[in-house]
């Protein structure tokens, strides 16, 4: 196990379940504090990961922590904490998409622990620039939002997206060039 | 339009994308919900696994028993090979066969004659 110190002061509650299974309480909390930095953006990448689906964004978010809280997924230091935890939300949004397909097709109902209670609905994003962007190929799309929107570099995009460099080059050159074209039909239809 | 230009058109887009993230939950929330959802939601999970596992053995079994039924009777097999085993016979065997029952069958009987009993 990674034992790594942490002299941020720790953080006494919630008390997790990853505390009591054997990760030290001080291991655990620095997970914790490391992750609660880095939350807003993780949200906004599980959001990308989800296509724009900020509900099941939330359960996907949930997920990735509870397996980085009970070392199901564990940070090797090979790469920021910041790359690795990003890659633990990308492979569990494509867990739980795949789940969903199979559940589709053997007609189960997976329970889906949707928060029920949200505070108020959320201002809804401009659907067509959703669309725009949904419309792109799933790593093209990765890639663009993990270098202009979360400020990665490219070879950092593809330690996320674990694939080489020379693959997440060519997926930014073709992301670009393609939402370029659906930009200009955007504006040819805007002004026909 | 240079590359500047459309990496901020870019950026636009895509903050355009994320405009609701700032109402984001809280970390609290993410998770103590996703050390609840650890043992709560375990029962429905294993019942949906165990029937899909169940129906998975079924089927294979089905499958299994289907192509079984359409493979050729095997030829040699162990019991059979017992059941059928003989003393070895040689090529010339046959001449040794006679075409009536052995002589021994007309074997004389052990009877007293009558006139032996008289005496």
């Amino acid at each position: 196990m990674t034992m790594r110190t942490c002299h941020i002061g720790a953080i006494a509650a919630p008390l997790i379940a990853a505390k009591r299974e054997g990760c030290g309480v001080e291991n655990a909390s620095c997970l914790e504090h490391q992750l609660a930095d880095l939350h807003p953006k993780s949200f906004g990448w599980a959001v990308a990961c989800c296509r724009y689906d900020r509900l099941e964004a939330e359960e996907v978010l949930q997920t990735s922590y509870l397996k980085v809280l009970s070392e199901r997924a564990r940070f090797e230091g090979r790469s920021s904490f910041k790359t690795w935890l990003f890659g633990v939300i990308r492979r569990t949004a494509a867990e739980a998409r795949r789940r969903r397909l199979l559940g589709q097709l053997f007609l189960v109902r997976l329970e889906r622990l949707r928060p029920q209670a949200t505070a108020a609905p959320e201002p809804p994003a401009d659907p067509e620039v959703v669309q725009l962007l949904r419309g792109l190929a799933a790593r093209q799309r990765e890639v663009l939002e993990l270098v202009f929107y979360q400020d990665l570099s490219i070879r950092e995009a593809a330690a996320v997206m674990g694939i080489s460099l020379g693959s997440a080059r060519v997926h930014y050159h073709r992301g670009k060039e393609n939402l370029r074209e659906a930009l200009a039909q955007r504006g040819r239809r805007g002004a026909g | 339009m240079t590359h500047d230009d459309e990496s901020d058109q870019i950026r636009a887009l895509l903050r355009e994308a994320h405009r609701g993230d700032e109402r984001c939950p809280p970390f609290r929330k993410s998770v103590g919900e996703s050390a609840a959802r650890r043992h709560a939601p375990r029962n429905a999970r294993t019942v949906h696994a165990a029937a899909l596992a169940a129906l998975a053995a079924i089927a294979s079994a089905i499958g299994m028993l289907s192509l079984r039924g359409e493979r050729p009777p095997p030829t040699s097999r162990p019991g059979a090979l017992a059941s059928s085993w003989r003393a070895p016979e040689g090529p010339l065997d046959f001449l040794l066969e006679l075409p009536r029952p052995p002589p021994l069958e007309a074997f004389p009987s052990l009877r007293v004659p009558p006139q032996v009993k008289r005496r």
